[in-house]
């Protein structure tokens, strides 16, 4: 496993989630960060590696719904939206 | 340098449902922007996603026909990335277990048929639409509307082994999973509206070698004509850069089908770093193998099979053949005629579905409309065949048929003959071959004018009007 | 009316010695009065819920037959959404929603004819264990108001503790319902996984969130989870496992129960007089016939790393939907992904960005089997360890926090405050269902004992409790200066 310390890589990861640390906070968050990837090695040490992963909490039947439309009203997509255009959610544009 | 050409084909086909894959919203087109949403739709904080049943009944269907092992557990993924159309920041994909995996379709190229491998097929939600405002495309736009219509309807994605050769095969591939998943009922199958989608992988190697090399991804071909032109453009830079030493990036490139060419949509270093993980909010589908079954046991006979059997059964040419199954609706109808056929010739059967009868419904929109019941259509064949109507009587029959009027009315005294001289001449005919029975008449015995009438009808072939055609006889019986 | 139990005022309200639109007056009241000195409610439902009341008092006097929670005032966490009112979660991007549906667990309460009242404070997406996460302010502890009143839910716990509503409802991923039910004192439950629809629950971790009730009583939050659970088919992974009768399930004695004491859970981490608090009330078991006997569950020391994976990385997916698009904030910019960043960063908090960030590093490529798939395998671990202990025991009794309420500002350090999740963080990763009622004090500080059962046994919980709660009085007492 790679030494999370080590690899973790802040600017990409923040990019992926698409946020951005402010320069002057930027060494705590990822020091931070950094805290708990080091603690979540502790589990390199369990006896785990024949187990199943489990996703669930359960693992019951998924329930599956019939094919028949509902229409909704009210759905205050207007009065939501930061920029509401034609009946449509205006952004601005996709590249620089 | 020579070289082969591989190409793999992932095929996006939007499925038949009413409701949208993850939310009883409708699915399908509408006018108004974002009339087609409700809160799951919006990705509104708090919902949650429902599989819709009938999505994977046509998944499972869309597998069956494509020969592919149904798998009785698959998981839902999320597939992570942030774009405006994707309301929710991940797609809802099946990843490492997909519905069906390892099917086949066999192609026809030329005078040679073709199997191409199919690695999988997954279910996955369909993104939104963006509408670019100022501009054509994204190039040069100040701003773009979401609108979520499309957002949430569902796909399957159906993956190709590396296994096709050429332009014409990536074209007779596509079209044949097509007619595979319009037959089976599952897709409407039309690529303008997008209904239907293909990406295609293409890559070069030296003739005669076996290691793949770089391959390109494809984007945005929606049409047939579109696949052919792409890969030949793709295979023609491709070839250029190897020819000249140098080598393909691995990218995915956008299709343009007014310059004919394909532009670096994304290159290796800016792809997705997509965080697949299970969808916590949907525990893994469980099929049993009745409900496979039962689902499975609603696909019919494949348009290729069919094909086959109307060329080695009905002996009809193969262009016929296939002409019969490009339209499922015309289809349908040709089969239920075969039904109904009671002695009908099936090439007699193909000349009229394919000619009078496809046009009668071209004026109405197609066979979806046509207000002629199949087999009402053989009735009035089996009455040529026997010899109670003309070919061309069949002929004039038809937009009558069409129009509602019922058969038996028809050759009773629809198509009457309304020239007095034909009739008396049909009359006089009979009267010269039945002089015994002219007798009879002539002496008072006027029920013995229902045999000549009889004699009438059939030389008219049910044209004549009987009462006219009485009078007549009576009259000329008394006078002669 | 303050700190009657949901019995007393049923009863009054059914008589008509109390109407409903009195009671909600006074909740109102009480929340306006109390808004100097501790500040739980985001927004307060003021005219909806006196309107609602005025329509239950008129069906009382015509005697309808109207169901237990009739004209009684209900807080709710502000991270479910109720139809046309602002959820904010705690969070400044979504400070100008307004949510256009009802989260399936309000309508189910509509049905039973509870008035909402308030919109509850939490950590920001619930991400926290103190309100100090919260954008807008921090909830102080009603038994000293320098103290924090725990998180997620602490807006939930003060205000059942303060008397300002006798039930609430709160939310639970990794404690947020327990650990604040303990720092101030109060009942506090969560149910089963797939026991409580999450529609209209914004989501944390899909897979550990799960909402559920504070009450002053056991016996009142058997009433409210009568009121709320079920299958729903807006939420798949809800469970169509039968409903019990809890409240019914409490008049009867409940059998000598066989009690487990994880010793990972009362060991040198746990302060001593929550330790002695623990130990009374093992005590207190035995004198009732129960058998108690200390067990190894090595799995649980995993939880913290295992939640701390899981947690982050499911919210990493789940907030991605915050994107300035199609509601909450935006910030203006020249492209799109400038204006998706700047939107999410100016809206988002530090503990929500990090959050955000350790679960996109967790799932990223190349790390996922080291991380997350690791994770799910002590998932698995922890599972196990439980359905081992299930088949021998009816119940795991543990302290629900290491320590009482900690002050404001105390905890600097990420990591120290996710190490007090210790004992709550179990239950979630298997979806038991786990209890916290007061037990003792510290330092004039509630301490809270937690019980957890297997899965869909909220009964033996409930009847634990009740039957604890008879015996003692930690949870009838009252913070001075309510």
């Amino acid at each position: 496993m790679k030494k999370a310390t080590e690899s973790f890589d802040f600017d990409k990861t923040c990019t992926l989630a698409h946020l951005e640390v402010p320069e002057d906070q930027k060494e705590a968050m990822k020091k931070s960060i950094d805290d708990v990837l080091g603690y979540v090695e502790t589990l390199n040490k369990l006896p785990i590696n024949h187990l199943a992963p489990s996703s669930h909490a359960a693992e019951n039947e998924l329930y599956l719904r019939e094919d028949k439309p509902v229409k909704h009203h009210g759905l205050l997509m207007d009065e939501n939206a930061p920029d509401w255009q034609e009946g449509a959610f205006w952004v601005p544009q996709l590249k620089a | 340098m020579e070289y082969d050409v591989v190409i793999g084909i992932e095929v996006h086909a939007q499925l038949n449902t009413k409701t949208k894959l993850f939310t009883a919203c409708p699915s399908g087109v509408s006018e108004n922007a974002n009339e087609h949403t409700c809160p799951l739709t919006l990705g509104l904080p708090g919902t949650l996603p429902v599989l819709n049943k009938k999505a994977v009944e046509y998944a499972v269907m869309a597998g069956t026909a494509l020969h592919c092992k149904i798998q009785k557990k698959s998981v839902f993924s999320r597939k992570n990335y942030f774009y405006p159309d994707l309301p929710k920041g991940y797609q809802i994909s099946q990843f490492d277990l997909p519905i069906c995996l390892g099917g086949y379709v066999d192609i026809e190229v030329g005078d040679s048929t073709k199997r191409i491998g199919i690695t999988r097929i997954h279910m996955e939600e369909d993104a939104g639409k963006l509408v670019h405002q100022g501009a054509e495309a994204i190039e040069g736009s100040s701003g773009s509307l979401v609108d979520l219509n499309r957002a949430g309807t569902p796909l399957i994605e159906i993956v190709s082994e590396p296994d096709i050769r050429s332009a014409e095969e990536a074209k007779a591939y596509v079209e044949t999973l097509r007619l595979i998943l319009v037959h089976a009922g599952v897709c409407n199958g039309n690529m303008q509206q997008g209904n239907l989608r293909a990406d295609i992988n293409v890559s070069l190697r030296p003739k005669g070698t076996e290691a793949f090399g770089t391959r390109t991804e494809i984007k945005n071909v929606n049409s047939f004509r579109a696949i052919v032109r792409a890969v030949y453009s793709e295979i023609e830079r491709q070839t250029e850069i190897l020819d000249s030493g140098g080598s393909v990036d691995q990218e995915t490139r956008n299709y343009d089908d007014i310059t004919q060419s394909t532009t670096v949509l994304r290159s290796k270093e800016e792809a997705h770093d997509y965080r697949y993980f299970p969808e916590p909010d949907l525990l893994p589908l469980v099929l049993s193998d009745e409900q496979i079954n039962r689902w499975a046991g609603q696909v019919q006979e494949n348009p290729f099979e069919k094909k086959k059997r109307y060329v080695k059964i009905l002996k009809l040419s193969k262009q016929d053949a296939y002409t019969l199954v490009a339209d499922v609706a015309l289809n349908q109808f040709f089969e239920q005629c075969l039904r109904h056929a009671n002695g009908v010739k099936g090439d007699t059967i193909s000349k009229w579905v394919l000619g009078d009868v496809s046009k009668a419904a071209n004026d109405v929109q197609g066979f979806e409309q046509l207000q002629l019941k199949p087999a009402e259509l053989m009735a009035l064949l089996q009455a040529q065949e026997k010899g109670d109507i003309s070919g061309k009587m069949a002929k004039e029959f038809l937009p009558q048929l069409i129009e509602g009027k019922a058969l038996a009315e028809l050759l009773k005294g629809g198509g009457q003959i309304n020239d007095s001289s034909e009739l008396e001449s049909i009359v006089q005919e009979v009267m010269s071959e039945n002089p015994d029975v002219v007798e009879k008449i002539k002496n008072g015995k006027h029920n013995s004018a229902n045999f000549l009438m009889g004699q009438v009808m059939k030389k008219s072939q049910g044209r004549a009007k009987p009462d006219a055609v009485r009078e007549l006889i009576l009259k000329k019986a008394n006078r002669g | 009316m303050q700190f009657s139990s949901v019995d007393e005022l049923q009863k009054k309200l059914r008589n008509r010695e109390l109407k409903s639109t009195d009671l909600v007056r006074e909740s109102l009241a009480t929340i306006t009065k109390q808004e100097a000195h501790f500040k739980t409610s985001i927004t307060v439902l003021k005219d909806q819920a006196l309107e609602q009341a005025q329509v239950i008092d008129t069906a009382l006097d015509k005697g309808d037959d109207l169901p237990a929670l009739a004209g009684i005032p209900i807080g709710i966490k502000d991270n479910i959404c109720i139809k046309n009112t602002q959820t904010t979660c705690g969070s400044r991007f979504l400070e100008p929603y307004t949510s256009p549906y009802n989260a399936t667990v309000i309508t189910k309460l509509q049905k039973n004819k509870g008035v909402c009242v308030s919109k509850l404070n939490l950590d920001e997406f619930a991400m926290g264990s103190s309100t100090e996460n919260s954008a807008f302010f921090t909830t102080p502890n009603p038994w000293n108001t320098e103290c924090v009143s725990g998180g997620s839910s602490g807006g939930s716990a003060a205000a059942v503790a303060a008397g300002q509503v006798p039930i609430s409802l709160g939310s639970d991923t990794g404690g947020s319902i327990r650990q604040p039910a303990a720092f101030c004192g109060v009942s506090g439950l969560k149910p089963t996984y797939g026991r409580v629809s999450r529609y209209g629950l914004v989501a944390f971790a899909s897979s550990l969130d799960q909402i559920g009730p504070f009450a002053r009583s056991v016996k009142d939050l058997a009433y409210v989870l009568e009121a709320i659970c079920g299958h729903d088919v807006n939420d798949a992974t809800s469970s169509q496992a039968p409903i019990q009768e809890w409240v019914n399930s409490l008049a009867t004695p409940p059998k000598k129960f066989k009690i487990a004491l994880p010793k990972q859970l009362i060991g040198e981490t746990i302060d001593e007089d929550v330790k002695h608090c623990v130990l009374q009330a093992v005590d207190t078991f035995k004198n009732q016939g129960a058998v108690i006997e200390e067990v190894d569950m090595p799995s649980l020391e995993a939880s913290i790393a295992t939640y701390y994976i899981i947690a982050p990385a499911e919210a990493s997916a789940n907030l991605a939907r915050f994107d300035g698009v199609r509601y909450g904030r935006r910030e203006h910019a020249d492209t799109l992904k400038d204006m998706m960043i700047k939107s999410r960063s100016e809206g988002f908090g530090p503990e929500v960005q990090r959050r955000i960030l350790l679960g996109t590093f967790v799932l990223s490529a190349g790390y996922y089997d080291a991380y997350y798939l690791k994770a799910q395998k002590a998932r698995t671990y922890i599972k196990n360890d439980f359905s081992r202990i299930f088949a021998d025991y009816d119940l795991i009794m543990s302290p629900t926090t290491p320590s009482v309420a900690f002050k404001k500002g105390e905890k600097s350090n990420p990591l120290d405050m996710y190490r007090c999740d210790l004992a709550t963080i179990p239950a979630n990763m298997a979806g038991l269902p786990a209890l916290s009622i007061p037990c003792g004090f510290s330092k004039g500080l509630p301490v809270g004992l937690q019980l957890i059962a297997k899965a869909f046994d909220e009964t033996s919980v409930l009847q634990a409790g009740h039957l604890y709660q008879q015996l003692t009085h930690f949870h009838k007492e009252i913070p001075n200066g309510v």
